[in-house]
């Protein structure tokens, strides 16, 4: 079977074909789901981030100007639902981030996992433009170009923005290094 | 080169962004400067970091999820008729098609409008305090208070409309209770059961979990289409919120 393109996909599922739209839930659900992951932290919160992201995205499939990529213009809607379960999230309860650990594949890996929670707990103490550029440039492997079209901000902000969420995020990560050795040697 | 410069080459030699002259200027400015060729050490070693991340699979019954309310919340392709492409096709239908839509809008008309300003209103089949959302492909948030502490109430059901899954959270202990009519609704298995710090007790028609900050429990179910799960979270301290979940 002919493997069809993004862009075929949109007009297939603009004509009607939802099975179209479902091919395109299948390609990218894995991606959305783990740009809302590093955004929001928590696993059932990212889910139902990306259930929104691909509901809304059918919703407004008409508003989709086919001269962008459709995954950049999904990765934006995703950017913005996972801004707002944070918001919500803030407003109800209070992060206090205890009980909100990312599930990972394999949890016998024990050192790339404290190494990917390090990761995670430094990625929720930037704020949201930081942490956003960060995951988009980082762990989708996005160019300048692309982050710029979907923050909808020029190829320079994002860049500064990049650069300065690096240097914020190296010291996070410095600092929660000492907080850890302290901790150790007090025990 | 000033040390913004520097820093920007830097940050863009690790992005991969970087020109053969640019790449050649920082190489000459790492060899002469030891704080640069350390910050480059450590931007690099960030981004391998960051890069290295594992993507996670996400739940196995996302796509269904998604797929199933796609399909609950629209039902005609997303890009429907224009008004005018409708019109414009009615017109060019056979008279006989014409005047039966014609009249058959009329009686639908007609039996709006007996509906709604001419015969009474039947009192509403549910409580003020009901979620009247379909439920069935979809998720509802209900916000709470409990004098003073907030949190949320999430209840989601899958395809089929027999799986519900219900996760709490709020930051104080709190007991959440589900009851149901156990006469025409079977509980046929409860799972992913995640309840910090309490029990969950199963006993027909009622499931309690207890627990601070997130409480989830899946919930298999027979017969639960059009039935009603009432939700009560009672704060460990006080006060008590309750909500009604309609199961279409």
């Amino acid at each position: 079977m002919t493997e069809h393109n993004d862009e075929d996909l949109v007009r297939q599922c603009r004509a009607g074909e939802l099975k179209s739209f479902d091919l395109l839930v299948e390609r990218h659900q894995r991606a959305i789901f783990n740009l809302a992951l590093r955004m929001v932290r928590d696993s059932d919160d990212a889910a139902d981030v990306s259930q929104s992201v691909f509901v809304k995205a059918y919703e407004n499939l008409e508003r989709f100007d086919p001269q962008y990529k459709f995954f950049s213009w999904l990765y934006r809607i995703a950017v913005n639902e996972s801004l707002n379960a944070l918001g919500q999230k803030k407003r109800f309860e209070g992060l206090d981030g205890n009980d909100l650990a990312v599930e990972t594949p394999d949890e016998k890996d024990d050192e790339a996992v404290n190494e990917e929670r390090r990761i995670q707990d430094g990625l929720m103490m930037l704020n949201v433009d930081q942490r956003a550029v960060i995951v988009l440039k980082h762990m989708q492997g996005l160019s300048y170009r692309e982050i710029g079209q979907i923050l909808d901000l020029p190829e320079k902000t994002i860049k500064s923005r990049l650069f300065s969420a690096r240097q914020t995020f190296k010291d996070i990560l410095k600092k929660k290094g000492v907080r850890r050795n302290d901790r150790s040697t007090a025990s | 080169m000033t040390g913004a410069q520097l820093r920007e080459l830097i940050n863009r030699d690790v992005d991969g962004d970087l020109s053969p002259n640019e790449h050649r200027d920082l190489t000459a400015a790492l060899r002469r400067n030891a704080s640069a060729r350390k910050l480059h050490a450590e931007i690099k070693a960030l981004g391998t970091a960051l890069s290295s991340v594992r993507q996670v699979e996400p739940p196995a019954n996302l796509g269904n999820r998604i797929r199933a309310d796609v399909r609950s919340r629209i039902s005609t392709p997303p890009l429907r008729r224009t008004r005018l492409e409708s019109l414009r096709a009615l017109v060019q239908t056979p008279s006989v098609l014409r005047y039966g839509t014609f009249f058959a809008g009329g009686l639908v008309t007609g039996a709006l409008l007996f509906m709604f300003l001419i015969h009474p209103q039947p009192a509403p089949n549910v409580s003020a305090d009901v979620a009247t959302g379909t439920l069935l492909t979809h998720s509802e948030t209900f916000p709470f208070d409990l004098n003073g502490a907030k949190g949320t109430l999430t209840a989601i059901s899958t395809e089929t409309g027999k799986e519900l899954t219900f996760r709490l959270t709020s930051g104080i202990a709190t007991t959440t209770k589900l009851t149901y009519d156990a006469s025409r609704v079977k509980l046929e298995n409860v799972r992913e059961v995640q309840s910090a710090g309490g029990p969950v007790v199963v006993n027909a028609g009622v499931v309690e979990m207890t627990g601070t900050g997130s409480q989830k429990c899946t919930l298999v179910f027979s017969g639960v289409r059009d039935s009603r799960i009432a939700v009560q979270v009672a704060a460990a301290g006080g006060g008590t919120f309750n909500k009604e979940i309609q199961v279409h």
